[in-house]
């Protein structure tokens, strides 16, 4: 091994974002979390038609124990942690981003009741790729074969259930078809 | 062991563990050759679908996406010195510049052959050590299998090197997640906010699938990667490789048991295992200068190391039930949907699962071989898919997958949330293994020192007052006075390497 370069960098060296800020908000929720011990754990020997088994049963003992650990080990990270400099423009516009695509994630669990699960798929399929950047008849043939692709694996493939949507109830359609769509 | 041999041999007859056995091996080639992707995802999406199976047919398919991801992730390794998954990162090193000299078919042909004898070497030995592993195992009392469970944990902590203090804090969160909703001893509520629907606890699909499925949609869909279309010209000849890597006995054998000994190690895994046994192989090297610039050896050492991993990783989980880490996390829940216990009653009781998992895990690694003989040229083309693209297509899966586990809106949210987090925790460079860790053996730990504590009266010399668990916790305190002790000298150097 004397021949070797020793090599103590990580295999994938990336630069950092925000991390320091990320370990301090855990610490922080976990110091919450901590505080509310009292009211969201019940003490054993409150529990009613129960022996109390003793204190290694104590239901929150577990959660404040793991909360200590947490609180301790994150704000130690916080602090220990380089400074770093974050671009909050570019925080606020990644993050933002991804606001954006979870609203529609959210949105279309509402649309499956509503419009089905193929043309849900369809309309979510193609925000995501307008938002993705993709345009025009691009952005057309994705939502399009996504739409397909995700009907034959889950609902052919897989035959996954979905509850009946509204507007199926609106349209004569055949029994099979609105078990694909 | 012929016994074994031919009990597996009869669980092949099912055809389901075949659907599974080559779509998971088809799916991870796949998703291994897409850089940026990963068994990970895969698994995470396929996780709500082996639910359904069969216990021998779901794992089977996780297993496949699991080994093949390496397999599948050396093709672009070599072919555009981009690794398709992080542990085929020291193959570019070799197998690159062997390509661009005009020999990608030999490059990729030594990969495939390094990659068969490391996982093959590492299923018989998952055969020969995992049933004395767990009929020691049956001598453990709680306590001892408790502190298993939590060295473990320590140990996937101590292996993330620069990041300790965030690990442990990520554990931590994870552990505390795994006790919301009922707990078995009052049957008391924890942390529920007197919601009806956290009553059965964080699904812990939605959070696999936000943290790996979701995180990394997030990711790809706002990349610029530009994808290089400059891809060496494939010839025939993808099989000199299983000749020629004979010619290196003592690397190949050697990656093997450093890929066989790291993968039984809880959260060492393929990073340690390739780095090495490429350094062993580069240091006993007659022509060390020739790494890194086409060394036959340099492919052979990382690629068999880390393919030596996967079957080696279900050792601790079958013989102890213990996983070591984040995938054989995810296989765990499959275990515990379907009643399988894993640890020594796994080996008296399901023989037939045992054995048939055995017998696929080496007919999966001929079918991989198979599959990348007949199809490496157009798999080659899949890393020239554009990662939002990509992007488009997780999202998509990852949502239908979140919301029809168990139709409940909650759910897809606790998967947002988690794929926030995902998202946060990869642009941070904070490894996310030890929150899934601590959610699945969270709940395992906390009922073995239930049952160990309470059976000793509360008297907590019961840690150390057999020699098990005594030398369990001496190695625990020693590993975290260790992590404390390297954080501590990262912060002198003028800032902790705490991943923040």
């Amino acid at each position: 091994m004397s021949g070797d370069e020793p090599n103590e960098e990580a295999p994938f060296k990336e630069e950092r974002h925000g991390g320091r800020y990320l370990l301090g908000g855990m610490a922080a929720a976990a110091v919450i979390l901590l505080s509310l011990i009292g009211s969201q754990t019940v003490r054993g020997s409150e529990v009613s038609g129960r022996l109390e088994a003793g204190w290694w049963a104590e239901p929150g003992l577990s959660p404040a124990v793991f909360l200590v650990i947490t609180v301790i080990t994150s704000a130690a990270a916080f602090f220990a942690a380089k400074r770093e400099v974050v671009n909050w423009d570019k925080a606020a516009r990644d993050y933002g981003r991804v606001a954006v695509l979870s609203g529609c994630m959210i949105g279309t669990v509402f649309l499956l009741g509503i419009l089905g699960f193929a043309l849900s798929i369809l309309v979510f399929a193609g925000v995501v790729a307008f938002i993705a950047g993709y345009r025009g008849a691009r952005l057309a043939m994705i939502a399009v074969l996504s739409a397909i692709s995700m009907v034959l694996i889950f609902r052919v493939g897989f035959e996954v259930w979905f509850p009946r949507p509204e507007l199926f109830k609106l349209i004569d359609m055949p029994f099979w078809l609105q078990g694909v769509l | 062991m012929f016994e074994t041999v031919l009990l597996g041999l009869q669980q092949l007859v099912d055809p389901m563990v075949w659907v599974a056995l080559v779509g998971g091996s088809v799916l991870g080639i796949i998703l291994g050759a897409i850089p940026g992707i990963g068994p990970g995802v895969g698994i995470a999406l396929l996780l709500p679908v082996t639910y359904t199976m069969e216990p021998l047919a779901g794992i089977t398919l996780l297993m496949g996406l699991y080994a093949a991801g390496w397999y599948g992730g050396a093709i672009p390794a070599i072919t555009i010195n981009t690794p398709g998954t992080g542990v085929n990162v020291l193959t570019t090193y070799d197998g690159y510049p062997m390509a661009k000299g005009g020999e990608p078919q030999r490059a990729l042909s030594l990969a495939y052959a390094s990659s068969f004898v490391g996982g093959v070497f590492a299923v018989f030995v998952l055969m020969i050590a995992a049933w004395p592993i767990a009929s020691l195992s049956r001598h453990l009392t709680s306590i001892d299998l408790g502190m298993a469970a939590l060295l473990a944990m320590v140990l996937v902590v101590v292996a993330h090197r620069g990041s300790e203090l965030a690990s442990f804090a990520l554990l931590g969160a994870g552990l505390f997640i795994s006790t919301i909703g009922l707990e078995t001893a009052y049957g008391s509520a924890r942390y529920t906010f007197d919601t009806t629907w956290m009553l059965a606890g964080v699904p812990l699909i939605a959070v696999i699938l936000g943290l790996f499925a979701l995180g990394q949609a997030f990711t790809l869909i706002f990349s610029d990667r530009v994808v290089d279309s400059e891809e060496p010209e494939m010839k025939r000849g993808l099989l000199g490789g299983f000749a020629e890597v004979f010619k290196y006995p003592k690397t190949l054998f050697r990656s093997a048991g450093f890929g066989v000994g790291m993968g039984v190690l809880p959260g060492v895994g393929e990073f340690l295992a390739q780095f090495f046994a490429y350094t062993t192989a580069r240091a006993s090297s007659k022509t060390p200068e020739k790494f890194g610039k086409g060394a036959p050896e340099g492919i052979i050492a990382s690629e068999t190391a880390n393919n030596a991993v996967p079957p080696s990783a279900l050792v601790p989980l079958l013989s102890l039930g213990i996983p070591g880490e984040s995938f054989t996390a995810m296989m765990l829940t499959v275990f515990i949907i379907h009643g399988v216990d894993p640890g020594p009653t796994l080996f008296q009781e399901n023989k037939e699962f045992v054995s048939g998992l055995y017998m696929t895990l080496l007919v999966m690694n001929v079918v991989i071989v198979a599959l990348l003989l007949a199809g490496t040229r157009w798999i080659a083309k899949l890393s020239s898919i554009p990662d939002r693209l990509l992007g488009v297509v997780i999202l998509c899966l990852a949502l239908i997958g979140s919301y029809s586990t168990n139709y409940r809106l909650t759910d897809t949210l606790i998967a947002i949330a988690f794929g926030v987090l995902g998202f946060a925790l990869r642009r941070a460079n904070i490894p996310m293994v030890p929150i899934i860790l601590g959610l699945v053996l969270g709940p395992i730990m906390e009922r073995y020192f239930r049952q160990g504590i309470g059976a000793a009266g509360g008297d907590l010399t019961v840690f150390v007052s057999r020699p098990i668990s005594l030398v369990f916790a001496i190695l625990i305190v020693t590993l975290i006075a260790l992590a404390i002790r390297n954080a501590v000298r990262g912060g002198g150097k003028g800032g902790a390497d705490v991943s923040g």
